[in-house]
């Protein structure tokens, strides 16, 4: 089991981005399975002073699914960790598919994330899975890849002047 | 509408409706706590943001009740940094069971997210 003070050490996100608790199964280069509770007290159910209390509290499918890449990110970067983006190398999002919210997500809701790698090519990681609630399937992703960066790259980019 | 927890609220300026097109403008806020841990550092926005903000403008634009229900394709192509300014064009058609949404995201560096979504209505 990998604990939250482990997960710090694999993957560079940090509150109040940091939305994955525990590993509990890994067979490295094959698959995972991560979890991660949702509370009542989850930043993104904070509300301004004045403002009116949300209608319903379902867990943000964006919030899942970054959830769910957390989990892949550990995967994917399981014989290289990468906790640290200035050390060198950033991890991004390059393409998803066939991503389905199927079930909604509650606050008291586990939910346990389970993740295949497809195929790792270089710095490219081409992942598949979905997460359950109890016997429920809530999130199905069909083909998610990472791609691992170079930040002197991404730098570089940023710094080219915009054309117009 | 009614109010749901998203992941982040940002200020949606809408800019334009014409039939099922929508344009939103959104600056992206240098002070959003995400960046604190997205990543320490180095503040990017995160693409779970971006689809926050898509779905915002999703929502404010037709004024409906609608769910995300699927990312049928998502390309994340360029970085988003802190203070950004990033315009958001939706293309949001009905269907029978169903609404299909296309939205493109486009950032100071060109097309930051092009995104395919279905949405549901979303009444639980």
């Amino acid at each position: 089991v990998i604990g939250t003070a482990d997960i710090v050490k694999r993957i560079p996100h940090r509150y109040p981005i940091m939305v994955l608790d525990r590993v509990i199964e890994v067979n490295p280069g094959e698959n995972l399975v991560g979890l991660k509770a949702i509370t009542a007290n989850e930043p993104c159910y904070q509300r301004a002073i004045g403002q009116p209390p949300l209608d319903d509290y379902r867990y943000p499918p964006s919030l899942l699914l970054e959830s769910w890449a957390q989990a892949a990110v550990v995967l994917a970067t399981w014989d290289e960790p990468n906790p640290d983006v200035l050390t060198g190398k950033v991890e991004l999002a390059a393409l998803a598919k066939g991503v389905e919210f199927e079930g909604r997500v509650y606050p008291g809701d586990l939910v346990e994330h389970r993740v295949s790698l497809v195929r790792q090519l270089g710095p490219t990681s081409i992942v598949e899975g979905i997460s359950v609630v109890g016997s429920s399937v809530v999130l199905r992703v069909g083909h998610f890849v990472l791609a691992m960066r170079e930040m002197a790259d991404v730098l570089a980019a940023r710094r080219q002047p915009e054309t117009v | 509408v009614p109010a749901y927890a998203s992941a982040t609220a940002p200020v949606i300026e809408l800019v334009s409706s014409d039939g099922d097109v929508h344009v939103a403008a959104v600056t992206i806020d240098p002070r959003d706590p995400v960046f604190a841990g997205h990543y320490p550092g180095f503040p990017v926005y995160p693409g779970a943001y971006m689809m926050a903000v898509v779905d915002h403008t999703v929502r404010a634009s037709t004024g409906l009740d609608l769910e995300m229900s699927a990312m049928r394709q998502a390309k994340f192509r360029s970085p988003v940094y802190p203070g950004d300014r990033v315009t958001v064009e939706v293309t949001v058609r009905p269907g029978d069971a169903e609404w299909a949404v296309s939205a493109v995201v486009t950032g100071p560096s060109g097309v930051a997210t092009d995104m395919r979504l279905t949405y549901r209505e979303g009444t639980p």
